[in-house]
């Protein structure tokens, strides 16, 4: 299979159909990202469309020393603060973290268990209903990790963050999606 | 060694440690129960976050983002083949009318003569108009030059000199606001 920084130079060279590869590549997992983050099927179908014609336009400004695939994930990211901003979501909690509370990294002397009580199907459905609590900063390093499977040097390198801080903000986002099933017990 | 962090127990189960701490972990895990259940708890939720369903474009997704970014150039054969089924269309609804009225071809086109005699009337008695608007047009602005010539020239032989040049001056300088766009901002309001 032809890597990202050839299907992008051909592109560059005017070649459509290589376009066309990256866009059958990366369509799936971003519309699983933009689709994860406003919780709308349709609207992510449409934000994934635009997604795809503004990096087409940026292509000129791709730097190769950079992953594609971070390249593209930075690009979404923007859109989807962008498509908050003209909605008038609160666009910059995505990128603080101030608000959040840090949970203990001790485990407490008596910890329910939670997960235990439901069928692994069960637990999924409810993630996908927690997850729209999340924070959008936690939720999207979340859906990042577990949904994208990306690696977390890929995730620091989306966010400029180290790589510990993105592993111990995962975590958090998993210690706040357990909290949150077990409160709804 | 001490009971695990949370932080440690989630890059154990994600295989992120190197190998001689994962040993240590095991071994202590083998005799704390505390921690077996903290690992177990956040092993299902961690094996749940990994299968999370996907969501499917539609098929065509692909070629609808392509459609976008390089919209389909007509071609010479899409636009004769759209010529030709209007031609056609136009033909069949012809047929069509004549067949439901039961009319004649010959009467069509005594009709049809009739309105394009009578459509060439029409616009040649409006071209008519217009050139005589225009003949009448002209010979008012012509009027209206030669009194304005003739108030100048008059006003010249009344005017002593010092009067003469201020007005020239004046109007210099209205022409040079004018130029420069000043009446843009007094007249229309825009800013230059």
């Amino acid at each position: 299979m032809t890597d990202d920084k050839t299907l992008v130079e051909k592109t560059l060279k005017g070649e459509k159909e290589a376009f066309e590869m990256i866009i059958r590549k990366y369509q799936r997992p971003l519309l699983n990202y933009i689709g994860r983050m406003i919780s709308d099927y349709q609207l992510a179908l449409d934000l994934t469309q635009e997604v795809f014609v503004k990096t087409y336009h940026s292509l000129h400004m791709y730097q190769p020393k950079y992953k594609f695939s971070t390249w593209l994930y930075k690009i979404s990211h923007n859109h989807i603060i962008d498509y908050w901003r003209k909605k008038k979501v609160d666009a910059f909690s995505i990128d603080q973290q101030n608000h959040i509370t840090r949970p203990s990294l001790q485990i407490p002397s008596v910890e329910p268990s939670v997960m235990k009580q439901f069928e692994i199907s069960e637990i999924r459905e409810k993630i996908e209903q927690v997850l729209k609590k999340l924070p959008p900063s936690l939720r999207e390093l979340f859906v990042w990790r577990h949904i994208n499977e990306l690696s977390y040097d890929e995730i620091a390198e989306i966010k400029g963050l180290p790589v510990g801080t993105i592993k111990n903000r995962v975590f958090q986002a998993k210690e706040m999606i357990r909290s949150i099933l077990g409160e709804a017990q | 060694m001490k009971c695990l962090r949370i932080d440690q127990i989630y890059l154990y189960l994600e295989k992120e440690l190197p190998p001689d701490e994962i040993r240590a972990i095991e071994a202590h895990l083998a005799s704390c129960v505390k921690c077996q259940k903290a690992v177990e708890e956040r092993r299902i939720l961690q094996h749940a976050a990994n299968n999370l369903p996907k969501w499917e474009p539609p098929p065509d997704f692909t070629e609808q983002i392509m459609s976008q970014i390089f919209p389909a150039n007509l071609s010479l054969k899409s636009i004769l083949i759209a010529i030709s089924t209007y031609i056609g269309f136009l033909s069949l609804s012809v047929v069509v009318y004549f067949i439901t009225t039961a009319q004649s071809f010959s009467f069509l086109h005594v009709r049809l003569l009739n309105k394009l005699i009578y459509s060439g009337q029409n616009f040649s008695i409006f071209v008519i108009k217009l050139l005589k608007l225009a003949q009448v047009s002209v010979q008012v602005i012509l009027h209206l030059s030669g009194y304005f010539l003739r108030v100048l020239s008059h006003l010249t032989t009344l005017l002593n000199t010092e009067t003469y040049i201020f007005f020239t001056i004046f109007t210099l300088i209205l022409f040079a606001l004018a130029f420069l766009g000043v009446g843009r901002i007094f007249f229309a309001g825009e800013k230059i």
